[in-house]
């Protein structure tokens, strides 16, 4: 059976839940509504922690000093941010999509917020460890394309338009490597199970056996979650600032809340499918492991956006279809042939 | 209680995916069709998922999704030619509509009496194995012929878009 903290806490939970209710059903209910609650404060938290995390970095990256004058060290930084971001005024330009326009913040956050519930925090502490976990992952994570599509189109700006465009070319373009790459990890896994992913590696991490999936998988995360140096959907050099052009205020505040939670999980991502997920010496918990390896993810991430300048769009296009995804066909040949010398021998 | 709760949940989904799909039919703006058939899409994913078939349920997702989101891009390319939200072409063959729209039912309500239903047999609880099975090695012949021919229409078409001499 399953052991560690987060696992026995919930299981006491469940039972002193099952002693007041009695109804199995019900107590189901709550236990699911207490989880998707705690997940969704750690992804509001992980936008504030973030940003402020992002400015000080960027700022000791580029040799300044960063945000320093709200609360100690600058501290209180992004909560005076998030007052101005409510404070601000609502501007609905003339000529938009309405409905479109209202709605595209909105449903971005939808597929942000869900993939949390396939993301094994501790064993045994996952909300739905369904057959077809990685794959319906993935599956859900290729839907923030659309959003993106919706709010460019329905701005009725140029510079919007493009930036919608962009989002489907890039998106849809490096999520084929990234699927071919996550393809030798389910062959060596056997199953597209997330705990069953961590269970494998339990003795040699997937980035030892599969090092070059891992380089084609930070490459393509980095795209999806529209990262620098691939922020080409929003590049402000460029296109002021693609599909967010005409959001101000909470509306432009959400699309940055969906790419801080986009940041975070291809970092819980990267921890789970090639870092271990939450193994690691006995001597820390497991959910301690697994948020040290992700932060240390994350970090890796901003570290790397910082350092490189954006590229430009067809370089990045082509560099997506004719290097990543020859490599990404070939990672999955050596695999399979990987795994049939191992079992001949 | 958890047979409500999966009737319910049925009805709901069911509702959404029939009012996205009228919607998908009515809407003037084609834009606004392809995202609502995108909506009807994902609630036949929800549909699939609800009966079990998670495999398939996420290929719903996956493969229409991104598909619609395609075929958005190519509604506002070919259709935004002057200002104004772009039309979906609307004509009046109300007569051959309705000839079609009964060949279609009489041709469905068919293939639904005539196809024998498994009723309360043991169902996988892991799809996928059974589907890679079958796929990679009963019909791979049909599968391989299948990935060659999409091959072939993928070049085409690049070949195609680019013309002569730049290709």
């Amino acid at each position: 059976m399953h052991s560690g903290i987060l696992y026995s806490t919930a299981q006491a939970l469940r039972e002193i839940l099952m002693s007041f209710v009695g109804i199995p059903i019900i107590v189901d209910i709550i236990m699911t509504v207490i989880c998707a609650t705690i997940l969704l404060l750690i992804m509001a938290t992980s936008a504030l922690v973030f940003t402020l995390g992002e400015r000080k970095i960027c700022a000791f990256i580029q040799v300044r000093i960063g945000p320093n004058r709200v609360g100690p060290g600058g501290l209180l930084q992004s909560v005076a941010d998030m007052i101005k971001l409510m404070d601000k005024e609502d501007i609905v330009p003339r000529g938009i999509d309405k409905w479109l326009w209202v709605l595209s913040p909105i449903l971005l956050l939808v597929p942000s917020a869900l993939i949390y519930a396939f993301f094994p925090f501790d064993d045994g502490v996952i909300l739905a460890d369904v057959n077809v976990g990685l794959f319906l992952l993935i599956a859900i994570t290729s839907q923030t394309i659309l959003p993106f599509l919706m709010g460019g189109y329905a701005s009725n700006s140029k510079y919007s338009l493009i930036g919608g465009m962009r989002t489907v070319a890039q998106m849809l373009g490096y999520e084929v490597p990234m699927v071919f790459a996550l393809m030798g990890i389910v062959m060596l896994t056997g199953s597209l199970k997330m705990s069953a992913i961590v269970e494998a590696q339990s003795n040699v991490w997937f980035i030892v056996l599969q090092p070059l999936a891992f380089f084609i998988y930070i490459v393509t995360a980095l795209v999806e979650s529209n990262r620098p140096p691939f922020n080409l959907v929003e590049g402000e050099s460029e296109i002021i600032a693609g599909p967010f052009t005409e959001y101000t205020g909470m509306r432009w505040a959400l699309f940055f809340l969906a790419e801080f939670s986009n940041l975070m999980c291809i970092g819980i991502l990267t921890t789970t499918l090639f870092l271990g997920g939450w193994h690691g010496p006995d001597f820390l918990p497991g959910f301690a492991w697994f948020w040290i390896k992700t932060f240390i993810c994350v970090l890796f991430y901003q570290w790397v956006g910082w350092t490189f300048p954006r590229l430009r769009i067809d370089t990045m296009l082509s560099f997506g279809w004719k290097v990543l995804l020859p490599i990404a066909l070939v990672n999955v040949l050596l695999t399979g042939v990987g795994i049939y010398i191992y079992n001949i021998m | 209680m958890s047979e409500m709760l999966g009737t319910l949940v049925f009805y709901a989904v069911a509702f959404v995916i029939l009012a996205t799909a009228l919607g998908v039919v009515t809407s003037k703006n084609l834009v606004h069709s392809a995202l609502l058939m995108t909506a009807c899409f994902i609630g036949v994913g929800v549909l699939f998922i609800w009966l079990s078939a998670d495999f398939l349920g996420a290929m719903e997702f996956m493969l229409y999704s991104g598909g619609v989101a395609i075929l958005v891009v190519m509604g506002v390319m070919l259709t935004k030619r002057q200002d104004g939200p772009p039309g979906n072409p609307f004509n009046h063959r109300k007569i051959t509509a309705l000839g079609l729209v009964i060949l279609f039912v009489l041709v469905m309500s068919t293939v639904i009496v005539s196809t024998p239903v498994p009723s309360g047999s043991y169902v996988s609880a892991d799809t996928v194995d059974a589907l890679a099975d079958m796929m990679l090695n009963k019909y791979i012949l049909a599968f391989e012929i299948a990935a060659t021919l999409l091959l072939a229409a993928l070049v085409g078409a690049i070949i195609l878009a680019k013309g002569d001499g730049e290709a």
